[in-house]
């Protein structure tokens, strides 16, 4: 991990995920693993937060949560995409009423795949999404910069 | 341990048949519908604390024109079944209390559950073909039964001495009863396998 | 002035870990009634029966709900085995049990850290949760997941777990006893928990009994139903079994019930732990053992919210015709709407975290 400039702040949401892997992402800010030592902090309110980390698949019920949340969020962003059945569909893409990864619904940056994704692997991708922050925001900078 | 009981209701029935076990003080456990062949069948459970049996109520031939009777009146508890049952198989309901109108479970098609898919088809059929096939198997074995009685003491014990001394025609009608079976893709590969098989034997019996 | 205005509750929300939607028709403070919608999480895997042989069905039913994983596949598997005439050995009973029981502290410690953050008492759930890595480094050990544990197959368990490793599992549980019971009694005995939590989401005895209500949820309610005391499988052989009810009927009865339940889950283990046969762990049948044509079976078991209905249907072939699972949070649904009508706003989250809703069982 590089350094960043500033404390990114994340938003979880659920798709339809199996709780399996909502409960390892709240569990890598717990104590034992604690997220929170990078500076990240969990938010409830898709407009204070720079990360977006999905967990599950994609469904013609939330399809439009996952869109609203993401639209609520304020440029420069990061979408995470936590465990299997967000990067892909999973074990139940064959299931009626599944879309497929998140990636149907809105573009993503990271894919953390695990059945269930292990705290680990979440902190990895955190990292990475921390990276790319960066990056879109140098972007966006030198894009103002030119305009 | 509890016991388990599966038991028939017409669906006239249904109403009174659940309001007496309402005041029998039973507990409502479940409501589910499930697609065999023809129509629908609901099935309600109920759960007797005193003696511990779970009760099952069978609702056979429910059809998507077919109105059940909503017991939300009686076990309000049931309004999520109900609904689900009415969005996911496209059951009918009346009378409900708290109906979300098709819009409990929004899902991209119209009773999704009700669906007959290619794989239960093929799996129905296969079924089937067992089923006949063990018919027909029972009913040759009937048959000889009654020869072999026809026949009298003396001849029964003479099939059972020798059962592997099958003849050739007889291997093969076995074999024909056996890929009936089966599904038709495995059974064509079975098929050529066996031709290819007596060709070779042929052609053994033509260098010797 | 009162006017009537209809208050969205979810899917996102900061209590919620998962989502539902509430429709909440409120006038001033007070809800008059809430309305759930739910669908969020709706995959549609019992039709996934159709394609998946029995065997490998379990794998999927595990994956309908991440905390009770392990209690669904437990069902799905009796279920099956009911349906085939399967006898299992006791010893792989006894491990069913024991894991059970596990995941029922383990879910309870889960939800106790989410009612405390749902307060903001921050520093219990970080405890709570702290404690409950301890499970989950049993689940490591013992079956080598967190989560998913896999360990159950349609006929038995997929391997063994050693005497020692059970006899270590006793003697981990017994720190966490300790270190629990200093958070439980600092928190149930707090005064500014104590006005959060009492006398809220009051349900009475007999509401409880006319919607039917399972779980910690009716046993807070004074309702005595808990499935283990059948005595299904391993539980038969327990000494004494009673299950825990509390009659303040209120939020911070069913915080009670829960809490008492982890001390009684731990004594169930030591038990289990104590008696356990040695008889093999059994295997998986034969692929010339198919479910019977017609055959139907169904099995309840109790699960850390409640008891748990699982239903198959066999057609003669591997595929099963008909699998349904009812569970406990969808039987509460009606005790939640009942609940919420004529509270405040602000007790709304304390009321649906002390149901302790499991969405994703719910909708499958």
């Amino acid at each position: 991990m590089g350094y960043s400039s500033k404390s990114p702040w994340l938003i979880h949401y659920d798709g339809s995920s199996c709780n399996g892997c909502d409960i390892e992402v709240l569990d890598s800010m717990m104590p034992l693993y604690d997220i929170e030592r990078f500076g990240i902090i969990n938010t409830g309110n898709p407009k204070h937060a720079d990360i977006f980390l999905v967990t599950g698949s994609v469904n013609h019920q939330n399809i439009n949560v996952v869109k609203e949340i993401y639209d609520q969020m304020l440029e420069p962003k990061v979408v995470v995409a936590c465990g299997i059945c967000a990067c892909t569909g999973g074990v139940f893409r064959d299931c009626y009423n599944v879309i497929g990864g998140v990636d149907k619904a809105i573009p993503v940056d990271v894919y953390a795949p695990g059945c269930a994704v292990r705290p680990e692997t979440i902190i990895d991708a955190v990292l990475k999404a921390v990276d790319i922050l960066d990056e879109k925001a140098k972007k966006m900078k030198a894009e103002k910069g030119r305009g | 341990m509890y016991t388990v009981e599966f038991v028939e209701c017409p669906l006239g029935d249904l109403l009174t048949r659940v309001q007496s076990l309402k005041h029998e003080g039973l507990r409502f456990v479940q409501l589910f519908a499930e697609k065999p062949e023809a129509g629908m069948d609901l099935v309600y459970t109920f759960y007797d604390v005193v003696n511990d049996n779970a009760l099952n109520l069978v609702v056979n031939g429910i059809t998507e024109e077919s109105e059940v009777p909503s017991i939300q009146g009686l076990y309000f508890a049931a309004f999520s079944y109900e609904n689900e049952a009415h969005d996911l198989y496209g059951v009918n309901f009346v009378n409900m209390q708290l109906d979300f109108g098709g819009h409990f479970f929004n899902v991209g098609i119209d009773a999704p559950m009700a669906i007959i898919s290619p794989e239960q088809k093929a799996a129905r059929e296969k079924a089937a073909k067992v089923k006949a096939a063990a018919a027909a198997k029972a009913a040759k074995a009937a048959k000889e039964a009654a020869a072999k009685a026809a026949a009298g003491d003396g001849a029964a014990e003479k099939p059972a001495a020798k059962p592997a001394a099958l003849t050739e025609e007889e291997r093969a009608k076995k074999m024909e009863a056996k890929l009936a079976a089966m599904d038709p893709e495995k059974a064509a590969k079975v098929r050529a396998a066996l031709a290819a098989q007596a060709a070779k034997k042929a052609a053994q019996k033509d260098g010797e | 002035m009162a006017r009537k205005t209809i208050l969205p509750f979810g899917p996102q929300h900061p209590v919620l870990p998962e989502p539902v939607h509430l429709d909440l028709v409120v006038e001033d403070e007070h809800v008059i009634e809430a309305i759930p919608q739910i669908g969020f999480v709706h995959r549609g895997l019992e039709k996934l029966v159709e394609t998946r042989d029995y065997n490998q069905f379990v794998y999927i039913a595990e994956r309908v709900c991440g905390i009770c994983s392990f209690g669904h596949g437990y069902g799905y598997a009796s279920a099956t085995e009911k349906l085939l005439g399967l006898e299992i050995p006791r010893r792989a009973q006894y491990l069913r049990a024991i894991l059970e029981e596990l995941s029922r502290i383990h879910s309870h410690l889960l939800w106790l850290g989410l009612l405390a953050d749902a307060f903001g008492f921050e520093s219990l759930f970080n405890h709570c949760w702290r404690l409950r890595e301890t499970i989950l480094d049993i689940f490591q050990r013992t079956c080598g997941a967190r989560i998913i544990l896999s360990i159950v197959i349609v006929g038995g368990m997929a391997h063994d777990i050693d005497d020692s490793e059970l006899k270590a599992i006793c003697e981990k549980l017994d720190t966490l006893k300790r270190d629990y019971r200093e958070i439980v009694d600092t928190m149930m005995n707090d005064s500014s928990v104590k006005s959060r939590l009492c006398g809220v989401g009051y349900i009475s005895f007999e509401d409880a009994m006319e919607l039917s209500m399972v779980g910690p949820f009716a046993k807070a309610s004074g309702i005595e139903h808990d499935m283990r005391t059948t005595g299904f499988d391993a539980y038969g052989d327990l000494d004494h079994f009673e299950p825990i009810i509390s009659n303040e009927c209120d939020c911070y009865g069913r915080c009670k019930v829960r809490c008492a339940e982890v001390y009684q889950s731990i004594d169930i283990i030591k038990e289990l732990v104590a008696k356990i046969p040695h008889d093999g762990i059994g295997k998986k049948p034969g692929p010339k053992v198919l479910p019977p044509d017609g055959g139907q079976s169904h099995v309840l078991i109790e699960q850390p919210r409640g008891e748990a209905f699982y239903y198959v249907r066999g057609n003669g072939t591997k595929n099963i015709e008909r699998f349904r699972m009812r569970t406990p949070t969808s039987q509460n649904l009606a005790g939640m709407v009942r609940a919420l009508q004529g509270v405040e706003v602000a007790d709304v989250p304390m009321i649906i975290l002390t149901i302790d809703p499991c969405i994703s069982c719910t909708e499958r």
